[in-house]
């Protein structure tokens, strides 16, 4: 039993854990000013190209798909900022040129294997030899830069990835362009939907057949029937390898909102309630609705509550897109939780996340302008 | 051990991790470090990890010392427990 003393210690501690980790919460509040900040943050590492340069190898060494994915979340940013910061749109779309001519020169000799995981190398390419990961971030990258304003020498670069994207689909069994050889990613298949939805925006041309046949064949094929998720894997004839990831079900709704919003708000509804919970008014992701261990696309994996870095990233730029609030502002305290902000002058760095973080929550909280400029102008 | 023992350590780790949660730099960022990518280094991941701890557990420490001590000296307190 419990002596008078240990109870006065025990209600004592009590009490500071529940007023401490209940309030602990509103001193990360999100800000209006955060995707500025954020935004001055990355420019300023952007001007540098030393900077670039040890951003790109620090990333490289985590997961070389990462130097690729990173300068297109950079570029979306941007882009995006050049849309809707009208007073600063020439600044952001000098970044913007960095960012694309750095990934010009990094995929000049179209090796694919210079973003992918070494196992790239142990399996014949069944559709051609190209990696629809690098063709679809790259021509997504080209096409929002042409968006935001004319650049005549990116147009031959962007025809060439956008005729690659639509060989790539339009060969395959399932419609579906390699990442790696004979494996396919819905993350990538969206992405490279959502480059040509953008290049349609501004040329005129119509890539909604090939859009639609792709979603219908999600729709019988790529979802999960536990879940109702998109997979996230599956090999170049279509058959599943691996189920709904939250590394990749975000982004893939987020893509397909330029072409067909109910599926895609159906997908971050799903994914929503399967994968993001909050714990003391911070927002959390799972990377798997039904557990999973540990991977380079999830980041480590909270114990007990299941929780990723890389899901809660992906998640954040999902519930921003989707407008709902509520989960984003629960992502972004545990981002300023988790991220360790640190400001410099007029601009602010999450330490703690690391160059890929960074560029992920930048396009979360920038994200719209040129999704709506796309999705206003499509067919 | 008596609580007057511990009671400055955990005010001192208190008062970092509330440092840590308002933001006001200094140690926590040299303990997160420049290029900490969590993924990426273990160091990074354990580093990251200890200033979380700092945030989310410290400060319970220090408030729940205090509290202690108050409730300890507390003027409606019967009988006194031989740790003053």
């Amino acid at each position: 039993m419990a002596t008078p003393r240990r109870r006065y210690w025990a209600f004592a501690y009590l009490i500071a854990a529940a007023v401490w980790l209940t309030q602990l919460h509103r001193l990360y509040q999100p800000s209006p000013e955060d995707a500025a900040l954020l935004a001055r943050g990355q420019a300023v590492a952007l001007e540098d190209a030393e900077v670039r340069a040890a951003d790109s190898a620090h990333v490289r060494r985590v997961n070389p798909e990462w130097d690729l994915m990173r300068r297109m979340y950079l570029a979306l940013s941007f882009a995006d900022l050049a849309l809707s910061d009208v007073a600063h749109r020439d600044a952001h779309i000098e970044t913007l040129d960095l960012v694309v001519d750095d990934l010009l020169a990094a995929t000049r000799d179209d090796d694919p294997y210079r973003f992918l995981l070494p196992y790239a190398l142990t399996a014949p390419w069944l559709g051609g030899g190209r990696s629809l990961f690098l063709d679809g971030e790259v021509a997504l990258v080209l096409a929002a830069r042409l968006l935001v304003g004319p650049r005549p020498d990116l147009e031959a670069p962007l025809r060439r990835r956008i005729d690659a994207v639509v060989h790539a689909m339009e060969a395959s069994p399932s419609l579906s362009g390699e990442s790696y050889p004979d494996e396919a990613w819905t993350f990538c298949n969206t992405t490279a939907l959502g480059a040509l939805r953008l290049d349609d925006a501004r040329t005129g041309g119509d890539h909604r057949q090939l859009a639609d046949r792709w979603i219908a064949h999600a729709k019988a094929h790529l979802v999960e029937a536990r879940t109702g998720l998109l997979v996230s894997r599956y090999r170049y004839d279509g058959t599943v390898m691996e189920g709904p990831e939250g590394s990749s079900v975000f982004m893939a709704a987020h893509n397909l909102l330029l072409w067909d919003r109910p599926f895609a708000e159906e997908q971050y509804a799903r994914a929503r309630t399967l994968l993001t919970f909050e714990v003391l008014g911070f927002g959390l992701a799972r990377e798997w609705p039904l557990g999973g261990s540990a991977d380079v696309d999830s980041g480590p994996v909270v114990p007990l509550l299941g929780a990723s870095p890389g899901a809660s990233g992906m998640a954040l730029l999902g519930a921003r897109a989707f407008g709902d609030d509520r989960t984003a502002q629960g992502l972004l305290r545990s981002v300023r939780f988790t991220g360790a902000p640190e400001r410099r002058g007029d601009g602010e760095t999450l330490r703690a996340a690391g160059p890929m973080g960074n560029a992920v929550v930048l396009h979360a909280l920038t994200q719209g302008p040129l999704w709506a400029l796309a999705a206003g102008r499509g067919r | 051990m008596r609580y007057r023992a511990w009671l400055p350590p955990a005010a001192v780790w208190g008062a970092y991790g509330v440092a840590c949660a308002l933001g006001l730099g200094g140690a926590a960022d040299v303990l997160v470090g420049g290029q900490a990518e969590p993924v990426a280094a273990a160091g990074g991941l354990l580093l990251l990890t200890l200033r979380l701890l700092s945030i989310a557990v410290a400060p319970i420490l220090a408030l729940g010392a205090l509290l202690g001590y108050a409730f300890a000296h507390a003027p409606w307190r019967k009988r006194p427990t031989g740790d003053d």
